[in-house]
């Protein structure tokens, strides 16, 4: 796959929206992606949908160390083309909209970084952990999670 | 009288009955069930050691844990050993069954080695084992059920 780069797609979208974008710029190597502001993402996604995005493909979370992120790949069927935005969120009290409501596929990936990084959807329909057990304690993709050494009994 | 000609006879005639006739249950965790599945098709064909897979605990001998055991599904695991009727042997199938594999340590979700929740009986190495290799545990497993001192101990109590 070529890389993508997004120069065509943050111009439109900065026009229309000047608030709801971060400054721009192409990385060395590696996809580039628009960086959005965290109250921002209802109206940036919805736009791209009406655009032809129709499709999200995946949608994952990082610990960055002083803050999580989120990164949501987008791909529309018409154009052939992809997007990729990314947003970060405070550790103190990782929230953000849920898409779901956009597109259906962000369900479970969003329940999936729930999972992982307890950060937490708003307007999700049915925010329950998706792999974990569901009385489990802590968020393993967190980088500060201590494994615990038992659970129900059974050395973990 | 303890080993007699009588009780090692009738020692050799049950274990002969339960080693050729060692029904696993139909059950597999992961990518280890697929080749527990080819060592079961035509190929290889483990009915002509007398595995019938069951599909249930209640009429199986034998448990294949073939795959990762992560910890929701260990549970169950106990749960249906624990349903399966006396005498019952645990076969380990690949890295993960037996300590974890590429999960250990770091895997948060992984039971590290179903022989912290259950006997096991036999260890097949492989990531995943070849049936060749389930064979050679098969095979193994029978070899231990012959040695099986059924008699005695029951005299013993």
């Amino acid at each position: 796959m070529t890389r993508i780069e997004l120069t065509k797609i943050y111009s439109q979208l900065s026009n229309k929206f000047p608030d709801a974008i971060l400054p721009f710029t192409l990385p060395a190597n590696g996809d580039s992606y628009i960086e959005i502001k965290q109250e921002s993402i209802l109206v940036i996604a919805s736009e791209l949908k009406n655009n032809g995005f129709t499709s999200l493909v995946c949608m994952t979370g990082v610990d960055d160390g002083n803050t999580f992120s989120i990164r949501y790949h987008l791909y529309s069927m018409q154009k052939k083309e992809w997007a990729i935005l990314k947003l970060s969120l405070s550790k103190d009290n990782p929230v953000v909209d849920s898409v779901s409501g956009i597109w259906r596929a962000a369900n479970w990936q969003e329940r999936e970084i729930y999972d992982m990084f307890g950060i937490k959807f708003i307007g999700h329909p049915d925010l329950r952990r998706i792999l974990m057990p569901e009385d489990w304690s802590g968020f393993p993709l967190r980088r500060d999670y201590v494994t615990p050494s038992r659970w129900h009994g059974i050395p973990v | 009288m303890r080993d007699s000609i009588i009780i090692t006879s009738v020692d050799y005639i049950i274990n002969w009955a339960r080693k050729s006739s060692l029904w696993p249950m139909t059950f597999g965790l992961a990518c280890c069930a697929i080749e527990m599945m080819a060592t079961g098709a035509s190929r290889f064909d483990w009915d002509r050691f007398g595995l019938i897979p069951r599909a249930t605990p209640r009429q199986s001998d034998l448990m294949i844990v073939a795959g990762t055991v992560t910890l929701k599904m260990a549970e169950r695991v106990k749960v249906l050993y624990e349903q399966m009727p006396e005498p019952k042997y645990v076969i380990a199938m690949g890295s993960c069954a037996i300590s974890g594999g590429p999960y250990r340590p770091q895997g948060y979700h992984v039971l590290k080695g179903v022989d912290l929740i259950i006997p096991v009986d036999v260890y097949v190495p492989g990531c995943p084992p070849r049936p060749e290799a389930l064979f050679d545990g098969i095979i193994a497993l029978r070899e231990k059920i012959t040695k099986t001192k059924n008699i005695a101990k029951i005299l013993k109590g």
